[in-house]
């Protein structure tokens, strides 16, 4: 379908916090569009100090997150294509900022959360002799978490913290994405398991899986990171027979 | 006059600049116990680096063990055409090794090799397969292993915070003026040393591969500072960049997928790479299809070459001038591009290796390079001239200034080897934060000039005070499409002048312009700020284009088609700004030290040696 | 965290700014839930007879393993029955099984119905807490893994049994049916998170020996045929459950003549 020459109307915020209002603009669309060239437009045509976040415009940096007709997107791999087909005849397709975090203006938020937590993970630690040895299979694991683009739209998602706002005893998928990545490396020493329980709070995650569907890297966030994290977690405090085994072997773990 | 308020910091160091050279640089500084602030005009972990997706060249000999610094070494300096300081290729091709293994000791997962250690891959103008790389999105990994390493290092990190002024004492740099992107606010900084890692400048472009950021903001601090910029005439244009849909034009697409065994094609189904093997390569690239596909089979089953490599992998400059040729020639791609093919690699292969890139061509274009060929066009993509520093230290010419990564020049000449931007940025990265660091120990904290920064900050809020003026986007988008037209890949002196003039012009339409009154988050104002040094940066390379009366590596004019290697092979031109005017002189290169002519000699005898062997053989 | 407001998440229970049919999923899936389980309850208290035909020769899957007939145990009460006494186990796997959370705790708790669609008032009135209080019984799910792969050779040897094998072979559709029951429940169980966890997934290192297989084992449970493809083995394997019931009643109590399913050999 080629939108080339269509005229179609925007709902965008404007504004900040609870100050802010959808504002109505009218452009015309050209061929191969993304909902970030809409935004373009708009500011290049109508709204200079349109407030927008983006870096790359091609999925990599993860900047241009926002929710486009009620879903969060990355605005540069967001076809309009896509987005006026989904979008109800005759009705103006909405864009709003992610709503999980504190509103800075128009369509940027502030994610500075997200740094923070992960300041609080301890890094890779591992042998001090360089030229590291370990095989493709285990890198791999760990190379999917690394795909992490940092787009922060896991966590606009996620319930905990979107509607529960519980920024206080959870890491967030983005965080425990990076925990599951240190932890599963294979040659990382370092043990964060009573951290991922407690400081963490991997078992405030109910495994709905709204991240893993809205992950523009593609990472299976609950199945790969999240549901192994939980049964290492497992392993050491909800396992009797491990517990026995430990005693029995005398292996002391941090709890 | 108002008074604007501002907050002041103190710091030994202050990086500017969030990608890989200066994390690196931060993270290099507060080791030597600096304390030391990074201030970035994105988030942190968002910089240009994400898009490096090939890989990280260093020759630590895993993947083909006949490789070592010297042959590295020759590798940068012939993809150079000679022009690069060699005393900054040497360091590079021997410390690229160790920066690259302290990556992964700080938690990057390159790809492996099957003896479990870093594998690497083949890029063209690389000798030997050479590249540490993580599928496609080696840049991402670097960036990402910095940050996470460099939030624990004790770095102060201002994020979009965008620096306008360098404060100067006299000669020396004393710090640095910046705004708060998100609340308007104003800041300034008294620093010991400023690291400028600021990037590159290929937004001025329209048709590029870089993200908003690109608009030489180090580049300009550097000129107004007063220290000189090199070689700006020469920018890359990548090869392949994507050409359609419109929207997407110019995004890259890796050498990467050329380096796996990827075909260019013309509209009459041509490998047309073998007619365009320039005389300085003849002789090491295959001949014939056949030898060109058995040197895919052999080096993606992980085995040693025994024949020469594609001509695909010809240097960028070489390639993007093919494609360019090509297109004029008519026989180009529906939408004004080449064809380049990897669907012969198959899904699997393809889904594992060029992961990213199967998806981009998907979700943008609709196209799935697993079974379809895909459009591509040169794309600027990287400025190897800027800021000129010293090899050693990476301190400009203004003393308490220093430079690292794109914003810096001297490794790269007249052309970067893929995969020598990532190494670039470790080798340089590290040594521009040392020797900030090292600097800042025997002095005392400089004052702030409270003039000085009054000043940069009634320059900054002068255009929401203009009341009207056209919408900043519109000059930006009209400079970049005549940056695009007149200073691209091919020149001529006629369209060079009109470009001088038309910058002026430009240059004074941005500061007319208005972009509306609010200071949050107002990415107009933004823009208009940017604009002032998109004018100058391009007037700096447009005169260097000018001047450069020959064509070589990424710098071609129409008018003067081959290279001068007598007087131009020879000579560097350096601009520089005396009160807001651009200056242009040229400089004699300084002869290639005995030891380093021996080592060329002997990698070009080996390379010579072994082409015939190969040749031979077939 | 920085400052300024988070613009208003818009209040309520389904209240969302998507504008596509997100109930369709969670609702179905409810209503599916409910009328097995009803059914279940139905079979367990009320009809609990034709759960056999061909004297045990093929017994309904949810009656299998039938631990009463094979204990030899009489004078039992009337209303016991061997899916009483067992069925807690495969529910007790299912209940915990992490796809079957994401369907419960969508559909019956609300929590959230879909993604970015509101919760209920009164959830964030109880307070949120995951999986850290009432639902920390989920940790168990690897003893019920442990109950599901024994059960799940009685399946297979449900299977075995079937075709009669040293009395006369007999193949009739019955087999067929158990066969395809165990082959369903047997990609439910390898693909469960709990089995991926410990057959590979423990492990930092793969190298070598033992660890080396235990990561190639890990490599097969994640591919997209097993781990990746979870629920739907759940759903099927769930479904194949009272397809087999339903089968195995219509031939112990005449409605399907046991002669007519018959393949090869003889009753």
């Amino acid at each position: 379908m080629s939108l080339k020459g269509r005229k179609q109307a925007f709902r965008v915020t404007r504004g900040v916090g609870d100050a802010a209002e959808m504002e109505e603009y009218e452009i015309e669309l050209d061929e191969g569009m993304v909902v970030l060239d809409c935004v373009h437009r708009i500011q290049h045509e109508q709204q200079p100090d349109l407030a927008v976040r983006w870096n790359c415009k091609a999925g990599k940096c993860g900047s241009c997150s926002a929710e486009i007709n009620g879903r969060p997107r990355l605005m540069c791999m967001t076809r309009m294509s896509d987005v006026v087909a989904e979008t109800p005849a005759g009705t103006p397709i909405e864009i709003r900022p992610m709503k999980a975090f504190p509103h800075v203006k128009d369509l940027v938020t502030d994610v500075s959360w997200n740094y923070e937590v992960a300041q609080r993970i301890a890094p890779v630690k591992g042998p001090e002799a360089p030229n590291w040895e370990f095989n493709q299979a285990e890198a791999h694991r760990v190379q999917h978490f690394r795909e992490c683009i940092e787009c922060f739209l896991c966590v606009n998602t996620c319930h905990v913290l979107r509607d529960h706002a519980r920024f206080d005893a959870f890491a967030g998928p983005r965080n425990l994405v990076r925990l599951a990545q240190y932890e599963m490396h294979p040659l990382d020493e370092e043990d964060r398991l009573p951290e991922i329980k407690n400081e963490f709070g991997v078992e405030y995650c109910n495994i709905t899986r709204c991240c893993t569907e809205v992950c523009p890297a593609g990472i299976r966030i609950t199945d790969d990171a999240i549901i192994p994290l939980k049964e290492r977690v497992v392993d050491r405090y909800y396992d009797p027979l491990q517990r026995i085994w430990r005693a029995i072997t005398g292996r002391k773990v941090r709890m | 006059m108002s008074k604007e308020p501002y907050t002041e910091h103190e710091y030994d160091v202050i990086v500017i600049g969030a990608g890989g050279a200066g994390l690196r640089a931060a993270i290099e500084a507060a080791r030597q116990g600096a304390r030391t602030a990074v201030i970035t005009k994105s988030l942190l972990g968002k910089a240009h680096t994400v898009m490096a997706e090939g890989g990280c060249a260093a020759s630590l000999g895993n993947a083909d063990d006949r490789d070592s610094w010297k042959v590295h070494f020759h590798d940068t300096m012939k993809g150079s055409k000679y022009l690069a300081d060699w005393r900054m290729a040497e360091i590079h091709a021997k410390e690229a090794p160790d920066r690259v293994r302290e990556l992964e000791q700080w938690g990057a997962v390159f790809d492996r090799t099957p003896t479990h250690v870093i594998n690497q891959r083949n890029f063209g103008g690389h000798t030997f397969p050479r590249l540490a790389h993580v599928g496609d999105s080696t840049g991402l990994e670097i960036i990402r292993t910095l940050q996470e390493r460099g939030i624990h290092e004790g770095i102060d990190m201002f994020t979009e915070h965008t620096v306008r002024h360098l404060l100067k004492e006299g000669e020396r740099v004393t710090g640095c003026v910046a705004y708060g992107r998100v609340k308007g606010d104003f800041h300034a900084f008294s620093a010991k040393s400023v690291v400028l890692a600021t990037g590159g400048i290929t937004r001025c472009w329209t048709v590029c591969s870089g993200s908003w950021e690109y608009t030489g903001d180090g580049h300009a601090l550097a000129l107004w500072a007063g220290a000189e910029l090199r070689d700006m005439e020469f920018v890359q244009f990548h090869p392949t960049g994507m050409v359609w849909p419109p929207s997407v034009r110019g995004i890259l697409v890796t050498e990467g997928v050329r380096g796996e065994g990827g075909r260019l094609y013309n509209s009459e189904q041509q490998r047309f790479m073998f007619d365009y093997v320039p005389a300085m390569f003849r002789g090491d690239h295959a001949d014939t299809i056949q030898e060109s596909d058995q040197w895919v089979a052999e080096v993606v089953s992980g085995r040693q070459a025994t024949v020469r490599r594609p001509p695909e992998l010809l240097t960028r400059d070489v390639v993007a001038k093919a494609i360019n040729a090509e297109v004029k020639a008519g026989r180009g791609s529906p939408h004004g591009g080449a064809f380049l093919d990897i669907s012969h690699r198959g899904k699997d292969a393809i889904l594992h290796k060029l992961p990213s890139m199967y998806h981009q061509f998907k979700e943008l274009a609709g196209v799935d390079i697993s079974e379809e060929m895909m459009e591509v066009g040169p794309t600027a993509h990287y400025v190897m001239g800027g800021v000129r520093v010293d090899p050693q230290t990476q301190e400009t010419t203004v003393p308490g200034l220093f430079a690292c990564g794109e914003v810096a020049s001297g490794l790269h000449g007249a052309n970067r080897l893929g995969g020598n931007s990532l190494s670039d940025l470790i080798v340089f990265g590290k040594r521009a934060g040392e020797h900030a660091a090292k600097r800042a120990k025997n002095l005392a904290p400089p004052p702030i000039d409270e003039a000085q920064v009054q000043a940069a900050i009634a320059e900054m809020v002068e255009p929401l005070e203009r009341g009207e003026g056209e919408n900043p986007g519109r000059i930006y988008d009209e400079m970049r499409d005549m940056m695009q037209a007149k200073v691209g890949i091919i020149r001529t002196k006629h369209e060079l002048e009109e470009a001088v003039d038309d910058l002026r012009a430009f240059k004074a339409r941005a500061q007319a312009c208005f972009p509306g009154t609010d200071r949050r988050y107002n990415s107009g104002w933004h823009q208009a700020l940017d604009l002032i040094n998109m004018a100058d940066v391009s007037m700096a390379a447009t005169l260097a284009a000018l001047t450069r009366e020959e064509s070589r590596g990424g710098h071609t004019r129409d008018d003067f088609p081959t290279p001068d290697d007598d007087h131009w092979g020879q000579h560097l031109n350096i601009v520089w700004m005396e009160e807001g005017e651009l200056k242009i002189r040229q400089e004699r290169l300084e002869p290639i030290r005995g030891d380093l002519v021996a080592v060329l000699d002997e990698v070009k005898a080996m390379i010579k040696a072994r082409a015939e062997e190969q040749g031979g053989a077939r | 965290m920085g400052q300024g407001v988070r613009l208003p998440v818009i209040n309520g229970l389904g209240r969302t700014d998507r504008r596509d049919g997100w109930l369709g999923q969670p609702f179905v899936m409810a209503v599916a839930l409910i009328a097995l389980m009803a059914y279940t309850g139905w079979r367990l208290l009320v009809m609990d007879g034709d759960i056999h035909y061909d004297n045990h020769r093929v017994t309904s899957p949810i009656f299998s393993p039938d631990v009463l007939y094979l204990s030899g145990l009489t004078g039992y009460p009337g209303w016991l029955n061997s899916a009483i006494l067992i069925l807690w186990l495969p529910f007790g796997f299912r209940g915990t099984c992490y796809y079957m959370r994401r369907v419960y705790y969508r559909s019956f708790f609300a929590s959230p119905v879909a993604c970015w669609v509101d919760e209920p008032d009164i959830n964030k009135k109880i307070g949120y807490a995951g999986e850290r209080r009432l639902f920390i019984f989920n940790n168990l799910h690897r003893y019920f893994l442990y109950a599901a792969i024994a059960i799940l050779l009685f399946k297979w040897w449900d299977v075995i049994h079937s075709l009669h094998i040293g009395h006369g072979f007999i193949l009739d559709v019955g087999s067929i049916v158990l066969a395809i029951e165990s082959f369903l429940l047997t990609m439910y169980v390898t693909s469960c998170h709990a089995f991926r966890h410990l057959v590979g997934g423990v492990l930092d290192r793969w190298d070598g020996g033992l660890a080396a297989l235990r990561g190639r084992l890990f490599a097969i449970v994640s591919s997209p045929r097993l781990n990746q493809s979870h629920g739907f083995w759940f759903w099927t394997s769930l479904g194949f459950v009272f397809i087999g019931d339903l089968f195995v009643m219509a031939v112990a109590n005449g409605t399907i003549p046991e002669a007519s399913i018959v393949l090869i050999g003889g009753v």
